[in-house]
């Protein structure tokens, strides 16, 4: 090989292995399961009955050290601390306790992480841990990851992942308190999220199945069919005298004391309520309610809570979001609406009529059949990130929730398809164009934590 | 000619070579745009190529499936599934092909009789036996059109049933038939095909999306409502094209032998390591006075639908680091040749030695820990021995049991090492 041969090969060598920088930082999208340097815990409770347990796992063979954040989602607020954790070494808190010298009854055992400061009663929001070093720049190994679990009221637990962002290139590249969500230092935040829910205006179908579901139409007693609406009052028969009753069905001719057995019937069992919130009715029998509509008294109410990816943790200036919200329903019908958040929100969807909206409630068009699916999406303020928590309820007043991480969707369209800017998953969802991934953040929006000084 | 600002070599190099210098740079930018728009076409295809639960996909596993009917194993509370799935996809009708495959172990002293641990049994064993009802088999399986963008729902133990879609032209209610059996534990497992047609082969797309809700109630004064939910573990295609995979079977990963089942991948590959952040058992509640409990649940990557009875899946040797808060570091194994649901405390004891386990907070001595899970890889060429998995969290307590469920985090995938899952020709 001759000189120019040599020296036109170092150059494409040099010049192929610069393309693939770019190329490869795409590879690990922000995620729920892979360790990162970033973790974003979008909901953390301790309102008195809930309280939330962080457990955070150094996944690495060297020393960790993070730099977490308090979100308080009512007064946009933040209180930071810090973490060092050992080579592979797990650690946990209650948010309502800390982790401190002081906890009691004694220290929880353990290496140290740190102290770890409680939050005050009444606390919501979310907690942020990014990966520094020991000049408390942003750094990354990767090697985070996070789990918070929901406990109460009573034995009830909800458990979420951690949202974990990878650092792309070992901090190296990290020159400020600024954490960007770019994918050229960190990965970006997704462009939309998607959350499966049940349909709050139908039945819950495992309570229907074998729990309960009703109400007695007079008492208003739970029930789970009309047997449960009868209950029967011993009597006795004067089997000695007149042989009628004595109690019981008082006064009837009888010639033992089962024959005086009083039977109420209270039922039927019904599943539903009307808008009264008083006249208990069918849903499967329309109408059935004098004034308004019958709807079931047990069912699923589906909360989504929602961190902007813009975060000033310096000045505490709060982030304003537009969400928009489309989905679809079982029989493909159009489902929409939207929702405004400031700094933090957790909102109930609110898939009814007369969805009036508000702090906490997101109102969506009502689905026509039991599930549904809905894209949220930002349309000003930047990208989010979120967690779903769907709470079921019997007419025993027994009550469970569970959480999920909800999906991120991979891209959008790109500007050649006529689905330019829509979600995707795959290009097929892109006639005529393909399906950028990940989802760059807006221009000129950016997403980014800023982190203050150190 | 030399300048002072200038490079070196540069100024050593002759006109002609810096002119050919010029055109190999020329090229070589050149070069880096045409590969880098390769590259960058290629992105959503190489991202694709991880297993997730919070991404679509086009073959997805649900590994926890639960139903006890007649609360066998709850006096006086019901268990059932209720599963959500979604095509995504923006345009047009896709076909999901889904499998249940039937893990409930059984008694040694009474075949009939559903367990979970030698408690179940009186004192007899609790396992996979292949007798009347052999064990760890595929069941039962059906085929659901979604139209781009329906969302469907249905429960285990009762069925469904699906209301017409638009894009595929099917104008009725379609049926999803119960899993079968009163007491069942399985894992359920969804790929988009080519059509509703027996054998008819997987296509590359990945538009499913399912989360799975296992309810615990009852009925009655108190009453009890206990729900757990999780995200189906999904395997994206490693290509998106909608066209039909020629392979047999699904790919997960690819194993680079000549002679071997899977050398290319069609979905992506079973993760490496498995790392769950997890309470030792026997640990103090947080709001309920009740220990606390996880529950491992893994499920094989590898299965061949095409036998009935026991076997379709390898025997897998999955091994346990466990780091405690003081950073001691224990070790531990099992095995597995099907879905496996265990108390983690139970792995590595005898029935009845749960507090004396490695995964006892009475040994460990901290209350939370850490624990990576590694599949034994062997060398077959039509099978591998990858492991997927859950966590569940329960507290016993006077109410009954409070309950939670999470996917698990994974490291980087397998590689080299194909898993191999072969669906049903009938």
């Amino acid at each position: 090989m001759g000189t120019m041969q040599r020296l036109r090969a170092g150059w494409l060598v040099v010049a192929l292995g610069l393309c693939m920088v770019p190329a490869g930082r795409g590879q690990a999208q922000v995620n729920t399961e892979r360790p990162g340097s970033l973790l974003i815990f979008p909901k953390v409770v301790n309102d008195g009955t809930r309280t939330t347990v962080i457990q955070i796992s150094n996944t690495g063979n060297s020393l960790e050290q993070a730099r977490c954040f308090y979100i308080d989602g009512q007064r946009c607020r933040d209180m930071d601390f810090h973490l060092t954790l050992t080579k592979q070494q797990p650690t946990f808190w209650n948010v309502a306790d800390g982790r401190t010298m002081h906890n009691t009854p004694s220290p929880l055992p353990g290496i140290m992480p740190g102290p770890v400061p409680p939050v005050p009663p009444g606390f919501v929001g979310a907690l942020v841990c990014a990966s520094i070093d020991r000049s408390g720049t942003p750094v990354g190994t990767n090697s985070l990851i996070g789990k918070a679990t929901l406990y109460g009221p009573g034995e009830n637990s909800a458990k979420y992942n951690a949202i974990g962002f990878v650092n792309k290139h070992g901090g190296t590249n990290v020159t400020d308190n600024n954490v960007d969500l770019d994918e050229l230092e960190y990965n970006a935040c997704p462009g939309a999220v998607r959350v499966n829910f049940p349909n709050p205006a139908a039945p819950d179908p495992a309570i229907v199945a074998a729990g309960n579901w009703g109400q007695c139409r007079v008492s208003g007693l739970p029930c789970s069919g009309d047997p449960g609406c009868i209950t029967s009052t011993p009597g006795i028969c004067d089997v000695g005298g007149t042989f009628t009753c004595t109690t019981g069905t008082v006064g009837a001719p009888c010639s033992s004391d089962a024959a005086c057995t009083l039977f109420i019937n209270d039922g039927p069992c019904l599943n539903g309520i009307c808008s009264d919130g008083s006249t208990r009715c069918d849903t499967t029998r329309a109408p059935s309610c004098p004034i308004g509509v019958c709807s079931a008294l047990t069912g699923s109410v589906t909360n989504v809570t929602v961190l902007p990816c813009n975060l000033n943790l310096d000045t505490l200036q709060p982030t304003s979001l537009a969400l928009s919200l489309n989905g679809t329903d079982g029989e493909q019908n159009p489902l929409s609406g939207s929702k405004t958040v400031s700094c933090w929100e957790s909102f109930t969807l609110e898939a009814r009529t007369g969805c009036t909206g508000g702090p906490g409630h997101a109102c969506l068009t009502p689905p026509a059949t039991d599930f549904a699916t809905v894209n949220i999406k930002s349309t000003s303020g930047g990208p989010f990130v979120a967690v779903a928590e769907t709470f079921h309820l019997d007419t025993a007043g027994n009550a469970s929730s569970a959480a999920v991480n909800v999906f991120m969707a991979t891209g959008v369209c790109s500007a050649a398809s006529p689905n330019a800017g829509q979600v995707c998953n795959n290009n097929s969802d892109c006639a005529g164009g393909t399906c950028i991934a990940p989802a760059p953040p807006p221009p000129g929006v950016g997403s980014t934590i800023r982190l203050p000084a150190y | 000619m030399r300048t002072l600002n200038g490079a070196v070599g540069r100024g050593t190099m002759s006109e002609r070579g810096r002119a050919m210098a010029k055109r190999v740079l020329t090229t070589a930018v050149t070069s880096c745009v045409a590969v880098a728009a390769v590259l960058l076409a290629m992105l959503p295809r190489v991202e694709a190529q991880l297993v997730a639960s919070d991404r679509t996909a086009g073959y997805i596993v649900f590994p926890d499936v639960e139903v006890d009917l007649i609360g066998q194993f709850s006096p006086g509370r019901s268990v059932d599934t209720i599963f959500e799935l979604t095509n995504t996809a923006t345009t047009g009708c896709r076909i999901v092909h889904c499998f249940y495959v039937d893990a409930t172990n059984h008694c040694a002293n009474a075949p009939s009789r559903a367990c979970r641990t030698s408690a179940d049994c009186g004192g007899g064993s609790c396992g996979i036996f292949s007798g009347t009802a052999p064990d760890c088999r595929y069941t039962r399986n059906f085929w659901v059109s979604l139209s781009a963008g329906q969302a469907i729902g249905w429960s285990a133990g009762h069925g469904g049933v699906v209301p017409p879609d638009r894009d595929c032209s099917r104008p009725d209610l379609a049926i999803i038939p119960p899993v079968g059996n009163d007491v069942v534990i399985g894992e359920l497992k969804c790929v988009e095909v080519a059509d509703s047609n027996p054998g008819a082969p997987p296509i590359n797309a990945n538009d499913l999306k399912g989360e799975a809700t296992i309810s615990e109630v009852a009925d009655g004064l108190p009453g009890a409502v206990d729900v757990r939910s999780y995200n189906a573990i999904g395997f994206p295609t490693v290509a998106t094209d909608l066209a039909p995979q020629t392979q047999g079977a699904i790919c997960l990963g690819a194993t680079a032998s000549p002679g071997s089942l899977c050398e290319v991948a069609t979905n992506a590959a079973c993760p490496n390591t498995i790392v769950m952040n997890h309470w030792f058992d026997f640990a103090p509640g947080v709001t309920s006075p009740g220990p606390i409990f996880t529950n491992l649940i893994l499920a094989p990557c590898s299965e061949d639908l095409n036998i009935l009875g026991p076997g379709i899946s390898p025997a897998t040797t999955v091994q346990f680091l466990i780091y405690n808060e003081f950073e001691q570091r224990f070790s531990a194994s099992t095995s597995l040749s099907c879905l496996r649901k265990m108390q983690l405390s139970e792995i590595d004891t005898a029935p009845g030695g749960a507090q004396l386990s490695i995964f006892s907070v009475y040994v460990q001595g901290t209350l939370t820990g850490q624990t990576r899970i590694h599949p034994v890889l062997g060398n077959e060429l039509d099978r591998g021995h990858g492991v997927i998995g859950l966590m569940q969290e329960w507290t016993p307590s006077p109410g009954g049991v409070g309950s939670s469920e999470a996917n698990l985090a994974y490291t980087s995938p397998i590689s080299g090492k194909a898993d191999v899952v072969k669906l049903p020709s009938q």
